[in-house]
């Protein structure tokens, strides 16, 4: 979940520090479509998997997304 | 004569003669846009995206226009007579009927024993017009053809849709196709899948829909971005390494990369998964935005100019995105 | 140079709409110049889509005819070229739909 966390934080331009599993990521300030981008290419770069919009809509925070991830890889 | 025994010697080949494009004058910079919309940031779009100005057609100017134009420019150097066949590429028609190839055969004062259609195609159009061009000169039904390709997205994007507006612009180009001894346009890569239609879609303006729209709704572009990209980083990097290997090459094989500059930021993600070599990649919409099937011709004309790529260059063309559709070959200069 | 052989017309389907109007019911015409117009056009009915229909469906039927007529297997279908002056959507292309 760290390792994630960070490359959460690089791909949204984040401070780690203020990114907790709780969090809806919809609701950070640096969320906009190019976020969106940086997110999909994140994933696809380091875990080799491309979310499905339908999927990604039921995701609200970072932990259901690193869970998803993390059963899909 | 069986077709699978000919060679490129024995059918009548095509090649790639002359390249134009044209560019509607009035700008739209990221000054203005921020302008109209202060929460939005032009110097990340520029440097995110890639995009610093994109041109606009004028209210009255239409994607004939732009693609009227562009080919005036090539018979300033080229006898309008040669021409017996009109490919016009556009999802911006003037009208859906008549066919704009037919207009444009009498604003160019082209010959009328000629052939002349449109078909609709966005990012991949420029690739498959080539495709059906190298057809119809390797069947022998015709010698010279004039693909053009006009799009004015702009007039299909809602005044606050700030998102849409910074990345597309609009433009016109024209490209003549001319028989060959030597084989120039090599083999085609194609592919459709249109399940992703709604990703990237005008609904209203044709049959489906158009009677439950209300009457104030004007029917506008949709764009669902991060859809589009999954699309493209999942099927272009196998696209790639189908249409090097259909060719008979390695990659290293390849002079220069020309994919559809859809925007800065999926281009360098797709150059560095399959591991391209940066200088050989075209990457520049700093000035135009995303003109949909006018960005390959663009950059091929920019390119020829730049010296970027030369005679005997191996060029890869690799046009993806609205349909969805997506195609790529590989040219010689 | 060699004429490239071996090219023919494989097969042939068609799809109409189930709804028809009749150039007997035109509005605005009366009974003489409606005949007038059948026997001159030679035409007694159109078939006509309702509301719902487009052109994607026409297609996609005479498509499913074809295919049943013929026993072709559709992954033998290299390219499909869609020809209209009424599509679905202004865009995305209706042949890939």
């Amino acid at each position: 979940m760290e390792h994630f966390i960070q490359l959460l934080s690089d791909a949204l331009e984040k401070d780690s520090e203020k990114i907790d599993k709780k969090d809806e990521f919809r609701n950070y300030e640096e969320w906009d479509s190019l976020a969106v981008l940086s997110l999909i290419a994140m994933i696809k770069q380091n875990y080799n998997i491309t979310i499905p919009r339908k999927d990604f809509d039921e995701l609200n925070t970072v932990s259901e997304l690193y869970e998803y991830i993390q059963a899909h890889r | 004569m069986n077709i699978s025994k000919l060679t490129g010697k024995d059918i009548m080949s095509a090649k790639i003669k002359q390249v134009e494009y044209y560019l509607p004058e009035r700008i739209l910079t990221n000054a203005e846009l921020e302008k109209a919309y202060p929460q939005w940031s032009a110097a990340k779009l520029e440097k995110k995206i890639g995009i610093k100005q994109r041109h606009i057609a004028g209210p009255e100017e239409t994607s004939l226009d732009l693609a009227t134009n562009a080919a005036k420019k090539i018979f300033k150097k080229e006898d309008k007579d040669l021409i017996d066949f009109v490919l016009f590429c556009t999802q911006s028609p003037d009208y859906l009927l008549p066919t704009s190839a037919c207009l444009l055969q009498t604003r160019l004062g082209l010959k009328t024993d000629i052939g002349a259609l449109d078909f609709n195609l966005g990012c991949s159009g420029y690739v498959y017009g080539l495709a059906i061009a190298k057809g119809l000169i390797n069947a022998q039904l015709c010698k010279n053809v004039l693909l053009v390709t006009g799009e004015t997205y702009s007039k299909f994007i809602a005044e606050d849709d700030i998102s849409n507006r910074s990345i597309f612009g609009d433009a016109g180009t024209a490209t003549i196709i001319t028989y060959s001894d030597e084989d120039m346009l090599g083999e085609f890569i194609f592919g459709t899948d249109g399940n992703g239609a709604e990703n990237l879609i005008v609904k209203g303006l044709s049959a489906r829909n158009s009677y439950t729209l209300k009457d104030q709704e004007k029917p506008t572009l949709y764009m669902n971005g991060p859809e589009i990209f999954n699309f493209t980083i999942d099927t272009i990097p196998p696209m790639l390494q189908k249409v090097i290997a259909k060719n008979k090459l390695q990659a290293n094989d390849v002079d220069y990369f020309i994919l559809h500059q859809a925007n800065k930021y999926i281009l360098e993600f797709l150059i560095s998964e399959i591991g391209l070599d940066t200088g050989k990649c075209h990457i520049d919409m700093l000035n135009y935005g995303n003109t949909v099937s006018n960005t390959i011709p663009i950059a091929l004309k920019d390119s020829l100019d730049q010296s970027k790529i030369n005679n005997g260059d191996k060029v890869l063309l690799a046009g993806f995105g609205v349909g969805y559709s997506w195609g790529s070959t590989i040219i010689t200069i | 140079m060699i004429k490239i052989e071996g090219i023919k017309l494989s097969c042939i389907s068609c799809c109409v709409p189930d709804r028809y109007e009749f150039n007997k019911d035109l509005p605005d015409f009366d009974e003489e110049r409606k005949q007038k117009i059948i026997e001159s056009t030679g035409v007694v009915s159109r078939p006509v889509v309702d509301a719902t229909q487009c052109t994607s469906d026409l297609v996609y039927q005479a498509t499913v005819n074809l295919i049943k007529q013929t026993g072709i297997d559709p992954d033998q279908i290299g390219v499909m070229i869609l020809v209209t002056q009424t599509p679905d959507y202004i865009l995305p292309a209706t042949s890939c739909i």
